[in-house]
């Protein structure tokens, strides 16, 4: 495979277009930082008061992302194989994972979801608020 | 004094050397004066360290070493499901899984740690909660098992079911990297289900591929629900299937589907054992021939692959036109090309590659992954993966000589069309000899020849090879592996049975690498096939010497072209995902960068996914499928079909009631404002709107039911009828009930999701298909002559956003598009004239003082032309022409059709000058644009019938769209220019963008590739959302990003470093690159939401508690 | 006697009109006498053959039993008497689609049946298609005359 990058780092010619350019671009940092927005996801440390709690309607989609499908069945599986106790009746099922699934599919994880706005701004959903398609639940364990 | 001085000097020296030594220690590629630079040991400084590929940015912070890997040779195993992959036990043994004890599986554990390192299924490693490690090589790991206690890791070896990253470089779109679960196997080789080829481009010629084990519990399942192979049976690109069966499984589909495939019981039971691993309860069917012998079809054997046993719910619908569709009679295709599975049943057709295949949106696993789940159409590949290679393993299937020795008909046939088409040439070359060759349109004599020769050669080979298809026997292996397209296209079989063709460098026919020849072999000047590059032989049949090398010639511009191809492309697929990487879906809706500006306040303009789009063209829904899957799943049994007004007031009330509530919003009325921009505008109106004209298209329209409005009939009569038509036509209540709920339903799952990184998603979509183009330049834009670049060299036109391009095109519409004198007319307008095209005579007169020079017009050529061009306008067009220098009164008109310049000078000078002039005024333009090189009347309509409406176009080549929109008789407003950067000074930025979407997409589609529209819209969006035209260069990605991290791993790495902190610039660390650098989670995907644990709050009651309760 | 719902005595026309495609499949194109369709049949011609101007009788039924009972749609073998025993050449298919084509204001009314890929097109009045409704099983039965 001959996929050697091409190497465009290596001895430019066109140095002296750079200074100039450069500067723009510092003029345009320095006006920007004194109204700098603060970062709206990094949600610093959980107790500090963050942005704005919901007051207004949620007007985010009902239905769950797969992001956030992952997300939660990942932080679940997790807590389950750290022996966290079980919200619904096993039927033989080892694998955290697994466990996690049948937990989502009766709705039972015990979780919140902050979505975050552009703004900062977030809404917080119940897992068993959300509407979770159904397709996904026959993809379990490869068969 | 001279001590002194030699001191300083020395000094100075030393603070030089000194000087050049901490340049060299920071960056050892300044550039230091000869003297300096004597030591050539080769060191290398802190910028050396960073930058490159290698450096610290893009080799340790941007891409890390990782454990837990394993690469080894691939091989295939069609035993395997889709979403498996056979790992060796040595592997196994080697990568672990930390996985800590539960009360769930103690046990197992404690059975591994006994094992120990060496034993399969074993343990490395155990893990107390204090930290500390044990090594279990040692013999007493039997106490370690009986010391396992809840809450230790074990890092356990590699088991069965396990979660893996798979990967194949080149990594170009995400289903290069997809994750599958172990299969632990004996052997050295990773294996895997064919069907999976295609994402990965993998065959098993020798590939490697890499394999990684998340370590966490959060880092499988975040892999198997986003990266699964289940999830990505799609690619992003343009909503086509990839996963799809390949090779030999298309093979065997076709050659059991055959019409006359059948089977005895005996052999059909087998068969159908084939499909599982005779775990699965199937339902045996009637046979289709019950008498004189009960016979079953392969076409049988299909429907119960698809459906094997009458519990599963599994109801496919769908048609498809195979390649050897006859183009007529649907199902009763002569050659059973046209494919209808009903309910699951399969009622005509030999399935191929348009069914089973990858890249097609109506194909038999699509049709499932939509109407279904990813899961049925997994394992349906899974079946159908078994099944044929243990058919076609039974049935053999290889190919040999006799499969490409021609046939005496074809034999005679080629000589026929060959010597015919020699003859062709022969007489070309003849009347180009005598230059009474006809021209094509904007091209010379020597250019009609070469146009006039390569079609008729080409049409030689196509005739051959359709001579040679037509006689080939059915059971023809390469035949057979052509139709079905799992291998080999018809050109592939002509070139080994009859004839290989043209051979030809650089879209020529073989460039002269002697004097005025190809080869020594020929004459000079040769012009004919032979000599030019046709080989008329067949692979079979050997070739001469002059024909291989010809040959050779060919297949090395390939081999270069891809040489060169890979690293273009790759460093484009780089800059595009540096550009894109951090664009992604926010909550609200918008596509926003890192820094959240708005790029697209709605993604695509409609919000929705592009990888769930069913339609060819890119609309959601293909509803010609739907609806047909709607009648044949609801019978209509004893219900009435609905009359016209009945099906506008059922759709009415089911459209006012799902639409409004299913708009994805939780509190309806609200959130009107938010609601307002992505629904109602962007894509719910217009989805509305194409669904009632849909229902509209199938209202009732038989021509019984016609008849039957239309006259009186006797009760009984009217009863059959009524009954035939709503058999034919009729859509019952419950019919129209489900079409249009299933479309409503899927149209609002198929919205882009909160959180998806579009813009990395985009960029794949873009770069992978560009290392898949051809780089065949160019092509033909209508009129033979007239050369568009296209390929690779073209997408780097547009995304660096070039400001000089290779083929600047300007498309003028006419005012008149009808007549052709008018189209001439602007034409000429258009055209650069120069006056020697013009004149009749330049002459040039001296007289002893002064000289003068005679230009003589040719009035019949200039009214030929239609150029109003007469003395005076020409006098006009010499005095704007600045090099001149001429005043008003040294030029002298004569009459309308000579003028007269006169020139005074020194004697001596006179006559140098006067030759000066006489070349100047020759190539004075005296009418047209001076960018133009020319233009080309293009009539659009000229390929169905010549007679009706004629519509011209002007194709001009050329840059100066303004002058060429403010001529007369041009239709301004819809004229463009494939310029970008032009169409942006004289049109504005929007339209700008729709260029920039139009040409990506032409480029695309004239290589055969459909990419959504979507991800081009993004692209264009991202290029000017600034306001300006930004290219995906350095320049221009600087200009779009701020963070300097992510400019700093991108190019010119020091530069940016040392700018930065000269100005103390602040990074926020939001981007991807700059996340990745730092290692903290993206806030793209699941990164984007944060987890809460929801705790009840406790119902605190205050009072004293009821004493009788 | 089971109650068929269609029965005709038909001649071959043609054998495979639009050339030979299939080693052991070929189509008939067949007209009828007494109803006068037109009839384009597949038929296994390697056990069962046919030739140009072959006269036959062709039934079509909804159920191979005599007593008139439902056909199960499963494969159920034994020797029991069925309405089979008279002819010499069977199959079982499902219509799959009716449709209608309109020449010089006459309807015809076409059914198409797929006997497991073997496909049969009858085309003629629409009174004859009125009988048969979609997804219907089949059986075509053919006795040599």
């Amino acid at each position: 495979m001959a996929d050697e990058d091409y190497e465009m780092d290596g001895g430019y010619e066109d140095e002296p277009m750079e200074p100039e350019l450069d500067e723009g671009v510092e003029v345009e940092e320095d006006n920007e930082n004194p109204d700098d927005v603060p970062d709206p996801i990094e949600g610093d440390g959980e107790e500090k008061q963050e942005q704005e709690p919901v007051e207004r309607p949620r007007k985010t989609s009902k239905y769950m992302t797969k992001y956030e499908r992952a997300r939660i069945l990942g932080t679940r599986a997790l807590q389950i194989s750290m022996n966290a106790p079980v919200m619904v009746e096993l039927e033989g099922e080892t694998d955290p994972l697994e466990i996690a699934m049948k937990e989502l599919r009766e709705r039972k994880i015990p979780f919140t979801i902050r979505r975050y706005l552009p703004d900062g701004s977030y809404e917080d959903w119940g897992v068993d608020e959300l509407i979770v398609e159904d397709s996904w639940k026959r993809q379990v364990g490869g068969n | 004094m001279s001590d002194q001085s030699s001191q300083s000097q020395s000094l100075t020296n030393n603070w030089d050397s000194l000087q050049v030594e901490v340049a060299q220690y920071i960056n050892s590629d300044v550039r230091v004066p000869l003297q300096y630079s004597e030591n050539t040991k080769p060191l290398s400084g802190f910028v050396q360290r960073l930058k490159g590929k290698h450096g610290r940015f893009r080799g340790n912070l941007s891409g890390k070493r990782v454990e837990f890997t394993g690469r080894t040779v691939i091989s295939p195993d069609p035993n395997l499901k889709i979403n498996e992959v056979a790992v060796p036990i040595l592997m196994a043994q080697i990568l672990s899984y930390p996985e800590r004890v539960s009360h769930h599986n103690i046990e197992r554990l404690r059975q591994c740690v006994r094992n120990g390192p060496t034993k399969y299924p074993g343990a490395k490693f155990i893990k107390h909660p204090d930290g500390t490690e044990i090594s279990l090589t040692s013999k007493v790991r039997h106490r370690h098992a009986d010391d396992l206690k809840y809450g230790y890791i074990v890092c356990r070896h590699l088991q069965d079911g396990d979660i893996i990253l798979f990967n194949r470089q080149p990594s170009l779109h995400r289903m290069s990297i997809m994750s599958h679960r172990a299969r632990i196997m004996p052997w050295r080789t990773l294996r895997f289900n064919e069907s999976v080829c295609n994402p990965y481009n993998a065959d098993f010629d020798g590939d490697e591929m890499n394999m990684h084990v998340p370590q966490t519990e959060e880092a499988r399942t975040e892999a198997l629900m986003l990266m699964g192979v289940q999830n990505n049976l799609c690619t992003p690109k343009n909503g086509e299937i990839l996963v799809a069966s390949t090779q030999d499984f298309l093979t065997s589909s076709y050659l059991i589907t055959r019409k006359d495939t059948f089977y005895d019981r005996a052999s059909f039971s087998l068969i159908c054992s084939y499909m599982g691993d005779a775990m699965d309860p199937i339902d045996l069917p009637t046979p289709a021939l019950v008498k004189p012998v009960e016979l079953w079809t392969g076409k049988q054997l299909f429907s119960i692959l698809l459906r094997p046993h009458a519990k599963m719910r599994v109801y496919v619908n769908l048609t498809v036109a195979e390649k050897n569709y006859g183009k007529s009679g649907e199902t009763m295709c002569p050659k059973d090309g046209f494919v209808y599975i009903r309910n699951s049943e399969l009622i005509s057709g030999q399935l191929g590659k348009a069914t089973l295949g990858n890249g097609s949106k109506d194909g038999l696993y699509s049709v499932l992954l939509r109407d279904y789940s990813a899961h049925a159409a997994a394992t349906c590949m899974n079946r159908l993966a078994k099944l044929s290679a243990r058919w076609i393993g039974n049935h053999g299937f290889s190919i040999g000589i006799n499969d490409v020795q021609p046939g005496i008909v074809l034999n005679k046939e080629k000589k026929v069309t060959i010597d015919k088409g020699y003859g062709q040439c022969i007489d070309y070359i003849g009347s180009y000899k005598s230059g009474s060759l006809d021209l094509l349109p904007g091209c010379n004599n020597a250019e009609t020849l070469e146009a006039n020769i390569t079609g008729t050669l080409n049409n030689i080979r196509e005739r051959t090879a359709n001579v040679c298809m037509n006689n080939l026997h059915w059971r023809n292996s390469p035949l057979i592996m052509s139709q079905c397209g799992s291998k080999g296209s018809p050109i592939n079989i002509a070139q080994m049975v009859a004839c290989v063709g043209q051979q030809s460098v650089g879209g020529r026919r073989a460039p002269n690498g002697f004097v005025d020849r190809t080869l020594p072999h020929f004459e000079r000047e040769a012009k004919d096939p032979d000599a030019k590059g046709f080989v008329q032989n067949s692979f079979y049949t050997g070739l001469s010497a002059t024909e291989f090398f010809f040959h050779t010639m060919g297949g090395r511009e390939g081999l270069v072209d891809t040489a060169v191809k890979t690293a273009d492309t790759g460093y484009m697929a780089r800059r595009l995902m540096k550009a894109l990487e951090d664009l992604s879906v926010h909550y609200d809706g918008t596509v926003r960068n890192a820094s959240v500006c708005i790029v697209q306040f709605v993604y695509g303009g409609d919000a929705m996914d592009p990888g769930q789009m069913e339609e060819k063209s890119g609309l959601p829904l293909n509803f010609e499928r739907l609806f047909m899957k709607a009648k044949a799943t609801c019978p209509a049994v004893e219900q009435k079909s609905l009359s016209i007004e009945e099906i506008d007031k059922t759709m009415d009330e089911i459209i006012g009631d799902r639409l409004s509530e299913s708009t994805g919003t939780p509190e309806g009325e609200s959130s009107q404002a938010f609601s307002a921009s992505s629904n109602k505008e962007g894509g719910m109106e217009t989805f509305d709107n194409s669904l009632r004209k849909f229902i509209q298209k199938k209202y009732p329209n038989s021509d019984l039911m016609l008849k039957l409005n239309g006259k009186e009939h006797p009760d009984e009569d009217k009863g059959y009828l009524e009954k035939i038509a709503s058999n034919i036509c009729g859509v019952t209540r419950q019919q129209l009930m489900v079409f249009l709920e299933t479309c409503i339903s899927r149209y609002s799952l198929k919205k882009i999701e909160g959180g998806t990184a579009i813009g990395a998603i985009g960029a794949h979509s873009i770069g992978e298909p560009g290392t898949q183009m051809t780089l065949k330049t160019f092509h033909f834009a209508g009129v033979a002559s007239m050369n568009v670049t296209l390929g690779v060299p073209r997408i780097k036109e547009i995304i660096n956003a070039a400001k000089k391009i290779n083929t600047p095109i300007i498309t003028t519409a006419l005012q008149s598009d009808n007549n052709e004198i008018i189209a001439k007319i602007v034409k000429g307008r258009i055209e650069k004239t120069l006056l020697e095209q013009v004149a009749k005579s330049i002459k040039t007169s001296q007289a002893s003082r002064s000289a003068s020079i005679v230009i003589t017009l040719d009035m019949t050529k200039i009214q030929g032309a239609h150029l109003s061009v007469d003395a005076y306008t020409v006098k006009e067009s010499i005095l704007k022409t600045k090099r001149m220098k001429l005043k008003e009164q040294q030029v002298k008109v004569l009459d309308h059709r000579k003028l007269e310049i006169v020139m005074h000078a020194d004697k001596k000078k006179l006559q140098f000058e006067l030759h000066g002039l006489k070349n100047k005024i020759s190539k004075v333009v005296v009418k047209g644009i001076d960018t133009v090189e020319r233009a080309i009347i293009l009539n659009e309509a000229k390929e169905k019938d010549p007679s009706a409406n004629k519509k011209m176009k002007l194709l001009v080549e050329g840059t100066g769209l303004l002058s060429v929109m403010g001529i007369e008789g041009v239709e301004g407003r819809k004229t463009t220019s494939n310029h970008i950067i032009e169409v942006q000074h004289t049109l504005g930025i929007e339209a700008a963008r729709k260029k920039i979407i139009d040409e990506i997409q032409y480029t695309m589609s004239s290589h055969g590739m459909t990419i959504d529209i979507r991800h081009m819209m993004l692209l264009a969006d991202l290029m000017t959302f600034k306001g300006e035209v930004l290219g995906i260069t350095r320049y221009g990605v600087q200009k779009m990003k701020d963070s300097v991290l992510m400019l700093a791993s991108f190019e010119r790495t020091s530069d940016h470093l040392f700018n930065a902190s000269a100005h103390g610039k602040v990074d926020k660390i939001e981007g991807v690159s700059e996340c990745i650098i730092m290692g903290i989670p993206v806030q793209i995907g699941t990164g984007m939401l944060k987890v809460r644990q929801s705790v009840k709050p406790i119902e605190l009651t205050y009072g004293p508690d009821p004493i009788i309760s | 006697m089971v109650e068929t719902l269609f029965e005709d005595i038909f001649r071959v026309d043609e054998l495979d009109p639009d050339g030979k495609k299939f080693d052991r499949v070929s189509r008939i194109s067949a007209r009828s006498e007494q109803f006068d369709m037109l009839m384009f049949l597949d038929i296994n011609t390697e056990i069962y053959p046919m030739r140009t101007g072959d006269k036959f009788m062709m039934v079509l039924a909804s159920t191979l039993n005599l007593d008139g009972t439902p056909d199960s749609g499963y494969f159920a073998p034994g020797n029991k008497k069925s309405l089979a025993d008279k002819f010499d050449y069977v199959m079982q298919g499902k219509l799959y689609r009716i449709s209608e084509e309109s020449r010089e204001k006459q309807v015809k009314a076409d059914i198409f049946v797929s006997f497991g890929g073997l496909l049969m097109q009858l085309k003629g009045d629409p009174s004859i298609a009125a009988r048969f409704e979609l997804d219907q099983k089949l059986f075509i039965l053919i006795r040599k005359v």
